[in-house]
């Protein structure tokens, strides 16, 4: 876990990248920082690893103020992605992901095995082991130092645009692919990004910054649902809820799996092969982890007036316009009713 | 030209006929530049890193590394008559002085051309400040030290013909007793082995420096 309470830094030649900024990231969980240049984003991950000390306030690790740990170990416990990529040019990609490792003591053989399942995690050929970094573009430079930042499992990864020179494809894989990652193992993430649609997908949590200061610090569907105000509203764009539709899962909107549906969706159930965006029509289902976006998406490509959404097999539930619509079109009025 | 072509002829003549002597001179320079040499390495790398690593002791450094430098050899040479009398030890001494700046500077030059993104990351990856000076930067560094080092030791050749004034031996010894005595090709022959001499060592150390940095680290700076 990682805490920041009140902590204000102001550089020696006098420049306050951040004023009075708290919030914490819970173990095991990824917190996105995000907002425009200059607004302090690195700085504040600086801190965490204490390439950095605060000028107020504190950084604490689990809760003990970072000041108090050894700064070698916390640096080496920490995984860290820095935003130019920083790879050591006179040695080989093999030799840079394996840094933290060699620095650690592992044996040859375990450093070894470990280099060899990041690359196929980056997904690099293993003929990249030996390259030098001047012989890889930018977005296999980029993976190399993921790679080395995730070598020696660290317990805390920071992660500074790590997808910021990477094609829109490769970047969207690699995030999910990330995801993944992230839920295998139980690693405390700050992520830094000035892109809020990476932001929405990444965090369980964000944190958006304005210059200096964090104005909102919410779920990403809280944020969508109730920006605090304009310069978080301008942030997440005339889009948001197109942006809510995709970071929403079905099954948070279907309707049961009888009723009126019950007829339009039988025999349709049979040749499931839903995917992610709808890019297979032999079947109409949904699969659970089908964003409403894509059910959107195939409903309006359909015939069929509502899709089925199917998990092994089984009908699960229902997808029609209307159960988005009484989700989206009513819901922050709903809420603002209960509340 | 044909006059030139005929006092090298002569040279050469003269230099195969006193074979003996000749290779007495070369052993006597090659010991006065590879001994002031070596120190000077010794010396100038660590005081380079002590330097570049505290802002400090920079300044007092490299105003000590320039006076060396502005000194002409000659006059180094005589200010070592004084202290250390005639011979071979003080030649050395004054021809290491006068090897000491080239080194320095490319050191300080070298360990400060390492990005700022490299360092942090390697910060970044808890690497203390001696495994970042070994393992990053001194290695970073090495190409840029090295064309210090060949360049040191080319102006070294070429210094070391001055020891024979303090009576330090060496190629020195044909060149200049050879114009005092309007010997011509005594003087081609001293002048032209120098001048292979220095070449033959800048391409072996360019060797060297190819076998040690099996990188991918191109040679990106030069002396200046
Ligand atoms: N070492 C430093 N010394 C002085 N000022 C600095 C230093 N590092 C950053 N700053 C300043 O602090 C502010 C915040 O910088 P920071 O790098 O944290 O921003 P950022 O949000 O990461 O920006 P970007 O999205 O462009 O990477 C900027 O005004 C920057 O100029
Ligand atoms: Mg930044």
């Amino acid at each position: 876990m990682i805490e920041f309470e009140n902590v204000t830094k102001t550089y020696p030649d006098g420049t306050t990248a951040i004023e009075n900024v708290s919030f914490s990231v819970e173990a095991g969980t990824t917190t996105v920082l995000v907002g425009p240049s200059g607004c302090g984003k690195t700085t504040t991950m600086k801190l965490v690893n204490r390439l950095e000390d605060p000028t107020d306030g504190t950084v604490s690790v689990d809760g003990t103020d970072n000041r108090e740990l050894d700064e070698i170990d916390l640096r080496r416990n920490t995984g860290y992605v820095i935003q130019e990529i920083g790879l050591f040019d006179h040695r080989t990609v093999g030799e840079n992901i394996a840094t933290v490792p060699k620095l650690v003591g592992w044996d040859d053989e375990r450093i070894d095995e470990r280099v060899r399942e990041l690359l196929d995690l980056m997904d690099l050929s293993r003929g990249f082991r030996d390259q030098y970094p001047s012989e890889l573009s930018g977005g296999q430079r980029q993976r190399v130092g993921v790679a080395r930042a995730l070598a020696a499992d660290p317990d805390v990864l920071l992660m500074d645009e790590p997808f910021g020179a990477l094609d829109p494809i490769t970047r969207d894989r690699l995030q999910n692919e990330f995801l993944d990652i992230q839920e295998r193992i139980n690693t405390t993430i700050l992520f830094v990004t000035h892109d809020i649609d990476e932001a929405l997908k990444m965090g369980d949590r964000i944190a958006i910054f304005d210059v200096g200061e964090v104005v909102q610090y919410d779920t990403p569907q809280a944020i969508l649902d109730d920006p605090k105000n304009e310069f978080v509203a301008d942030f997440i764009g005339e889009d948001r809820s197109f942006k809510r539709l995709d970071i929403t899962p079905v099954t948070e909107v279907m309707g049961p799996p009888d009723g009126e549906y019950a007829a339009a969706i039988d025999g349709n159930t049979d040749a499931t092969t839903a995917t992610d965006g709808g890019s297979s029509y032999d079947g109409e289902a949904l699969s659970p982890d089908d964003s409403v976006k894509a059910a959107l998406d195939r409903l309006l490509r359909s015939d069929a007036p509502a899709l089925p959404v199917v998990e092994n097999g089984e009908v699960i539930g229902v997808v029609a316009d209307e159960h988005i619509r009484a989700s989206f079109g009513r819901r922050s009025d709903a809420r603002q009713g209960a509340t | 030209m044909a006059g030139a072509i005929g006092t090298f002829l002569a040279g050469m003549q003269y230099l195969f006929s006193n074979l003996p002597e000749f290779f007495d001179l070369l052993q006597r320079h090659l010991a006065l530049v590879f001994v002031s040499e070596a120190a000077a390495i010794l010396i100038a790398v660590p005081l380079g890193v002590v330097a570049a690593r505290y802002d400090r002791a920079r300044g007092p450094i490299l105003s000590v590394g320039n006076v060396a430098q502005t000194v002409p050899p000659l006059a180094v040479l005589a200010l070592a008559f004084p202290l250390l009398g005639l011979g071979y030890r003080p030649s050395v001494v004054a021809l290491f002085v006068y090897a000491l700046l080239p080194v320095l500077t490319n050191t300080i030059a070298g360990i400060e051309s390492v990005s700022e993104n490299t360092i942090d990351a390697a910060r970044g990856m808890g690497m203390t400040e001696n495994e970042r000076l070994r393992e990053i930067q001194l290695p970073l560094a090495l190409p840029v030290i090295f064309a210090g080092i060949r360049t040191s030791t080319v102006i070294n050749v070429g210094t070391a013909y001055l020891a024979f004034f303090i009576g330090g031996g060496g190629l020195g010894s044909w060149v200049i007793s050879g114009i005092n005595l309007f010997n011509m090709p005594q003087v081609m022959a001293g002048a032209v082995s120098g001048a292979l001499l220095a070449i033959v060592l800048d391409l072996g150390l360019a060797a060297v420096e190819g076998r040690l940095s099996d990188s991918g680290v191109e040679m990106t700076q030069s002396t200046a």
